[in-house]
């Protein structure tokens, strides 16, 4: 039957269009990475050199003297998938199932032509070790596809990894291929019509039919509706000499399918009407065209990633070496957008993480900014709301890298959240220590006094007015400020014994949109030399959240108007 | 020196006297022995009453309040804070005091408003939480000191004239009147005679001095008062106690501070007032039943200034009553002197008025007084006494060559230049004292200790002290400032203090000349 | 090392001069040291070391000789700290401790005598201690030299036109020129820590040499605000010697000064020579006492802890330094309830007049200590027999008016740590 795929017809054509889409799609996602703008500096290059560093930097990877640290690491991670191992036992056993489950039915089952009969001389589908191992590793798929997508909440814990709903199909579709291939070879195994067209495709003849019938339904499990009771031992016997003559050579014991046997044992019960039905045909045509839908859809899910992970995992082998040029990390970027996975690596234990629960605001996680990336650079228009939550997710990022360095598939996080945060200013959405300075204090002042009439204390520190009453003005904070001593004539707005002096004088609106407080390198100098133990830096640290509570919606509403 | 008119007294009366008469076209000097406000005008809570604290006891007094009142909100609105007061009782007062306080109110047109005590404790956390009532008022915040300056600035916008640090020290008096002034420069001693047409005593408490230069006796009592400043501001609002008048009963804020007061204390001369530690005991221990956190707030400085009670003379002073006094002296045969003492400065511009009209009937003038209509100009040299103004002048104007020279109350240098100019300009001998009463400089939290070091390097820096002249002067100031500290030395103030003195004994041995 | 798991055998209490030099010599006599302290008026320091310069200060004598000055004082107010500890053993402690602080990199100019050193102000301080920076002004006020001072825009707390106006008259010959610091352009507010370590790099270090060398002329000498160098003061002021050829030196300004900063900083390295342990930004909460150990809580920002210690010294200075603490009645020792002799009332802490000749009363309050300087109730019993105290917390004293803070701390601290050695000695177990 399988022989019927490569006989032109129906199928053949549909096989050439699945791949036809396939191969378009995988021409333009590779495009793609040559063409998607991401960070402010994407505009500074163009396609040609993009498509040059790509390239070049291909070439000098393979002749660069890293190449077996690459090799070696796309062993690790790709193959080995070690950064999942170290966080995950129980998602690296299912992926590595999945995976190499796949990757043999693959090569051995449904390439088998091409690949495994090349490779095996004796290749039979029906033969050991294949009919034990295409169970085996049918098995293994499915378990890979449990394992990979029970219990999530358990292993993330807080965060909810972004998923897309595409996510969800193909892996539907890998459970439809293995089940349905299953249940075609159970119905095969116990299809009375499926011997009956092996039987005339081979010419025996009917003296000799009659003994191997009975050897196929008991040691085969051919349900055939005549064979009723217990064979003539006789009869037997010479089926089984028959069998062993002329079957075994292509055809191992059926106990082997563990799997399929004991369904075909269950199926040969309504044999009868599903061949009648022809199931088989249907099971076949489901099975096969599930093959080629995923075939087609490869490029557009994320099971592309077998193509774009490996070239990830590489371009950071190679970067780690030698730091890509502009062009070669706008290309990462764009690339970075079809190989991340969505598995949640990177949010594992991102440092700001717990808090998105707490602030309301999923787009904190390194998951999701990475499809928000995406949308920010691209030129449409993003609602102010949403803006608003995105901006707040790329600007609380500390910067720590632990993203980075979790990230199983070589994406090279650090450098996207730059990028996103350029493409979030020229948005109009910069970080508050931008567009805070866009105005200065006292303007910020005035409009909050418009605003509120009242200025609320920023936090626990600067509402206790013992720990500003003990301020002599000795100016200690600042003398010892080396943001002071450095900004030269780009000076700071206000010296920091000036900002504790304005909330010591109740004046907390004239601090909250000062340009110090957010030029503060929290170097804890300040802290730590004044005399009178004032807590400087901790005050600092408090106005910055203050002015980004009151003075945000001060921003939002002259927006709006 | 020639004119028609001269006043004798620089505080908000003799002021307000200036501006009236200069603007009916009246020619007039004023002479002030010491500085403006030296007197109970720059030693008081700065309370524009709305009336309210008079209702249960002198009627004429709270209506005239709130007369006046109005009319200084609706004409020097720039020297005012509409802060509203509330009345405040707490478990244990009269509590038929309370009952009747609305009555009285209404009866004297004085708007007022019950408020939940929940309410009231949420807009004023400061307030005790054994409050029983609350009353809502319209009293207000009025900064003396900016009034005064702008009355006389506009008094001299229109030709007349001021004289500083000159005190008057006799009357030639031929007949029936007086027909000239001595008048004496305290820096330089140079005496001066002044010939006017007519002389109005505005002295204040010494008004019974100066009149007595005019062999004219008057009847008056002293009342010495005590406030305290607090380090930061308690208050949005003035607080009054519910009760029958008494000490420690108002708590104004100041901008950024909270003045606290005030006490009755009858003196004998007017040598030597200071506030002594034992009002400024009283004031904290009684004040902290209505406003707990008086007990434990740092206070930055203590003052006290003299009411002069006319007309009485037994008595604690309280009770007599706060109405002011226009003398004409007919009785003594003097048919060009007048005084005029008493009152309150809520009600200054209405003495002012009645004044004037005394004086313009006397020189036969009939242009009527114009102060109900004419709104109080603003003026530099009387912006800078606001609590706040200076800091936002100076971020406002953030790009120009100007340095915080008093950091705690964040004046700049340019401010200090130019109050100290404009004194030079109009004649007068600039001390670092008198930009201290034109400013915030020397009000904050170190009450002089470091920015009179920086002032005195930036008036060197800049030309304007010459010669031993500006360490002089900043020692006097200290001296000034220290007069106010000396009641309230404890707790953290006591160790500002002790910085101060570390640095200008312990380093630069000031006391060694 | 967890300072909690080991008994130190002595607690050090207090950052300021008195602390720090007690912690010095206690390390130096070979016993453990754990020093605990939260900010430290270190910073408010001039520089200048004074032993004494005022007595009697009723009568604003100032002496030359501050040897001399402390034999009138034994004589005049016998139970003054300084008259207790007294002039040999005060040499011998401003001393070492001076020869502590230039190996720290704050080196003094070797001294017998008072000098007088012309300040911002334009008035003349006596002292003992003069740091090297320094010296320069004192010779060149003392033979009058032709001296050139530089002023410089933007700093706010220096004014050489100051100096010439207040001291012209008895220093002919002093002028000044204002000069613009490199790279201030459009700053108009300098800070003279951030000068300091400009100075120290050679680039702007030269351009200051270079706009002020033309200026000389006859000068003899030229004179700076305290901003040369901040740890590198002696090679910034070397440099600047060498490269003008006429001496120069600092003057000493309001705090918070450069000189402050460095003393601070000096102490610290001296006492981490001297092999002190030191908990930083710690404040001490309680002590309890119990046979042989004093038990001490400490607060700092991340919680408290406890240490223990065989004795402890109280260092913690007076109303600034919060070793005192007055409410509206009495002034009060706030970590152990100490007795403080005082005056009976307010009424009577403070002159009216701030520059009252004979000082403020409240200024002499303090602890009573005993011979081997450990605080004693009013009645003169002993509260702990290893709790000492030491430097501005003591009573009968002015430090302030006889100018002679850093000679009783200092001079206090040696005494204190020379009679808890001696009872370390007898008890046995150093």
């Amino acid at each position: 039957m399988e022989d019927t795929v490569f006989n032109g017809g129906f199928f053949t054509k549909a096989l050439w269009i699945a791949l036809g889409v396939c191969c378009l799609g995988l021409l333009w996602r590779l495009v793609s990475w040559l063409v998607i703008k991401i960070g402010p500096d994407a505009k500074e290059v163009s396609f040609f050199q993009r498509l040059g560093a790509a390239i070049i930097g291909g070439i000098k990877a393979i002749f660069s003297k890293r190449l077996p640290g690459i090799i070696g690491g796309f062993v690790l991670d790709s193959l080995l998938q070690r950064r999942l191992f170290k966080v995950s036992k129980k998602r690296w056993l299912g992926h590595m199932l999945l995976f190499y489950g796949c990757l043999v039915l693959i090569v051995m089952h449904a390439l088998h032509v091409l690949l495994a009969d090349k490779l095996f001389s004796d290749y039979q589908a029906t033969l050991n070790p294949f009919l034990l191992l295409r169970n085996v590793f049918g098995v293994a798929t499915l378990v890979g596809v449990v394992l990979m997508t029970s219990g999530r909440k358990k292993d993330w814990g807080k965060v909810r990894p972004a998923r897309l709903p595409i996510d969800a199909l193909f892996g539907i579709l890998v459970v439809v291929i293995v089940v349905t291939g299953f249940l075609l070879e159970a119905q095969k195994m116990s299809s009375p019509k499926a011997f009956n067209r092996m039987a005339e495709e081979y010419g025996i003849d009917e003296d000799e039919i009659k003994g191997l019938r009975w050897v196929w339904k008991l040691d085969y499990g051919v349900a055939f509706p005549d064979l009723k009771g217990e064979p003539d031992p006789d009869l037997l016997e010479e089926g089984r000499g028959y069998n062993e003559d002329y079957c075994v050579g292509c055809h191992s014991k059926p106990q082997h399918a563990f799997v399929s046997y004991p369904v075909a044992k269950a199926a040969g019960l309504i044999a009868t009407s599903t061949d009648a039905a022809n199931v088989d045909k249907g099971l076949l045509y489901i099975h096969i065209f599930a093959c080629f839908f995923a075939i087609a859809l490869l490029p557009f899910t994320r099971v592309f990633h077998v193509v774009a992970d490996p070239i990830s995992l590489v371009v950071r082998g190679a970067a780690s070496s030698a730091p890509l040029s502009k062009a070669g990390r706008v290309n990462r970027r764009a690339l970075a957008m079809d190989a991340c996975i969505r598995c949640g690596l990177c949010d594992f234990d991102c440092s700001v993480g717990p808090i998105a629960k707490w602030m309301n605001n999923q787009e904190l996680l390194p998951s999701r900014k990475v499809q928000a990336t995406r949308l920010v650079a691209s030129r449409s228009e993003i609602k102010a709301g949403q803006a608003e939550r995105l901006a707040v997710g790329a600007h609380l990022c500390t910067d720590c890298g632990r993203c980075t360095d979790r990230c199983p598939v070589g994406l090279d996080l650090a450098d996207l959240w730059d990028a996103g945060r350029g493409d979030l200013s020229s948005k109009g959405f910069p970080a508050p220590a931008v567009w805070v300075k866009e105005e200065p204090a006292i303007a910020w002042a005035e409009a909050l006094g418009a605003e509120l009439g009242r200025v609320p204390p920023a936090g626990p520190l600067t509402a206790d007015r013992h720990q500003f009453s003990a301020c002599v003005q000795c100016q200690t904070c600042t003398n010892v400020c080396p943001v002071v001593a450095n900004s030269g004539e780009d000076r700071v707005d206000l010296a920091p014994q000036q900002v504790m002096n304005l909330l010591r004088l109740g004046m907390n609106d004239l601090a909250l949109g000062s340009k110090m407080v957010w030029d503060c390198a929290t170097c804890y100098q300040c802290q730590e030399n004044c005399p009178e133990g004032i807590r400087v830096t901790d005050i600092m640290l408090e106005l910055r959240g203050a002015a980004w509570r009151q003075l945000g919606p001060v921003r939002d509403r002259r927006r709006s108007i | 020196m020639e004119t028609q008119v001269l006043i004798i007294g620089g505080g908000a009366t003799g002021t307000s006297i200036m501006r009236d008469l200069a603007l009916r076209g009246v020619d007039c000097i004023l002479v002030e022995q010491d500085d403006l406000n030296a007197g109970a005008s720059g030693r008081n809570h700065g309370l524009l009453h709305s009336g309210a604290r008079y209702v249960s006891n002198d009627h004429d007094a709270a209506v005239e309040c709130r007369i006046e009142g109005d009319i200084l909100k609706r004409l020097a609105g720039q020297t005012i804070q509409a802060t509203g007061g509330y009345f405040v009782a707490v478990q244990g007062d009269d509590e038929n005091f309370i009952a009747d306080f609305p009555g009285h109110c209404d009866r004297a047109g004085i708007s007022w408003k019950k408020i939940d005590l929940n309410e009231a404790f949420a807009n004023e956390p400061a307030i005790s939480r054994k409050a029983i009532a609350v009353y809502e008022v319209p009293d207000a915040s009025i900064d003396p000191f900016r009034l005064s300056l702008e009355s006389v600035a506009h008094a001299k916008a229109l030709g007349c004239r001021l004289l500083r640090r000159s005190q008057v020290v006799a009357f030639k008096r031929e007949g029936n009147r007086i027909t000239s002034t001595t008048v004496r420069d305290r820096v330089t001693g140079e005496e001066r005679e002044i010939v006017a047409d007519q002389i109005i005593n505005a002295a204040g408490a010494w008004a019974k001095i100066v009149a007595g230069l005019a062999n004219i006796h008057i009847d008056m009592l002293y009342s010495k008062g005590t406030l305290l400043i607090t380090h930061n501001r308690l208050a949005h609002r003035a607080i009054n106690r519910l009760r029958k008048p008494s000490n420690a009963d108002i708590l104004m804020p100041g901008g950024t501070v909270s003045i606290i007061g005030t006490t009755s204390v009858k003196i004998d001369n007017l040598d030597d007032v200071y506030p002594s530690i034992a009002e400024v005991d009283q004031i904290v221990e009684e004040s902290s039943a209505m406003v707990p956190d008086l007990a434990t707030v740092r206070y930055i400085r203590a003052y006290a200034g003299v009411r002069p009670l006319v007309g009485a003379s037994g008595g604690d002073g309280r009770s007599v009553s706060r109405g002011f006094a226009l003398l004409g002296h007919e009785e003594s045969g003097l048919q060009n002197f007048a005084t005029i003492t008493g009152g309150k400065l809520t009600t200054c511009r209405l003495m002012a008025e009645k004044a004037a009209d005394l004086v313009c009937e006397r020189l036969g003038v009939t242009t009527p007084c114009v102060t109900t209509s004419v709104p109080l100009p603003s003026a530099y040299e009387g912006r800078w006494t606001e609590p706040g103004h200076a800091p936002k002048a100076w971020m406002r104007s953030a790009n120009e060559d100007d340095p915080l020279i008093c950091e705690c109350e964040m004046v700049s240098g340019a401010v200090i230049r130019n109050l100290y100019n404009q004194l030079v300009k109009a004649g007068d001998n600039p001390t670092f004292t008198d930009i201290g009463l034109r400013s915030r400089v020397g009000k904050g939290a170190c009450q002089g200790a470091f920015c009179a070091v920086r002032a005195a390097a930036h008036l060197y820096q800049h030309g304007a002290f010459q010669g031993r002249k500006g360490l002089d002067q900043i020692v006097d100031f200290f001296d000034e400032r220290w007069g106010g500290q000396h009641g309230v030395l404890w707790g953290e103030q006591l160790a500002q203090a002790e910085l101060m003195e570390a640095l200008h004994c312990g380093l630069f041995g000031e006391e060694l000349k | 090392m967890n300072s909690q798991d080991q008994l130190w055998d002595v607690a050090v209490v207090g950052a300021g001069i008195a602390g720090m030099s007690a912690a010095i010599f206690a390390a130096s006599k070979g016993l453990s040291v754990l020093h605990i302290g939260n900010g430290s008026g270190l910073v408010f320091g001039s520089g200048l070391l004074d032993v004494l310069a005022v007595h009697p200060v009723k009568d604003s004598t100032v002496h030359e000789d501050p040897w001399h000055g402390i034999e009138l004082l034994r004589k005049d107010e016998p139970s003054n700290p300084l008259a207790l500890v007294g002039p040999k053993a005060m040499e011998v402690a401003v001393n070492q401790i001076m020869e502590a602080l230039g190996k720290a990199g704050m080196p003094y100019e070797p001294s017998t005598t008072n000098h007088f050193v012309p300040t911002s102000m334009g008035t003349l301080k006596g002292t003992f201690g003069v740091p090297t920076t320094m010296t320069s002004g004192a010779k060149a006020f003392e033979n009058k030299w032709p001296t050139l001072l530089i002023e410089i825009r933007g700093l706010r707390e220096f004014s050489a036109a100051q100096m010439v106006h207040t001291m012209g008259d008895k220093w002919p010959g002093l002028r000044f020129e204002k000069i613009e610091f490199p790279d201030s352009k459009g700053v108009f507010e300098l800070y003279a820590t951030h000068l300091a370590t400009a100075l120290e790099t050679n680039k702007t270090r030269q351009a200051v040499i270079d706009i002020v060398r033309p200026l000389i002329g006859d000068a003899k000498a030229v004179g700076f605000p305290a901003i040369l160098g901040l740890s590198e003061s002696t090679a910034v002021h070397k440099a600047f010697e060498d490269a003008l050829g006429v001496p120069v030196f600092e003057i000493p300004t309001m705090p918070t000064s450069v000189p402050g900063l460095r003393l601070k900083h000096s102490f610290e390295v001296a006492a981490a020579a001297a092999g002190v342990s030191r908990r930083v930004q710690s404040v001490v909460t309680g002590v309890k006492f119990d046979n042989d150990i004093a038990t001490l809580t400490l607060q700092d920002a991340t919680g408290n802890q406890e240490v223990q210690a065989k004795a402890v010294i109280l260092a913690t200075g007076r109303f600034m330094g919060r070793g005192l603490f007055a409410d509206r009645e009495k002034v009060r020792e706030p970590l152990l309830d100490l007795f403080v002799e005082q005056p009976e009332s307010r009424e009577n802490w403070h002159s009216r007049d701030f520059f009252a000749k004979s000082g403020h009363a409240i200024n002499r309050c303090g602890l009573l200590v005993d011979s081997k300087w450990r605080p004693t109730d009013a009645f003169g019993a002993v509260v702990w027999p290893r709790l000492y105290a030491v430097g501005s917390i003591l009573a009968r004293q002015d430090w302030m008016r006889q100018k002679s803070g850093s000679g009783l701390a200092i001079g206090t601290a040696w005494a204190a740590v020379s009679a808890m050695s001696d009872d370390f000695g007898s008890i046995g177990g150093v």
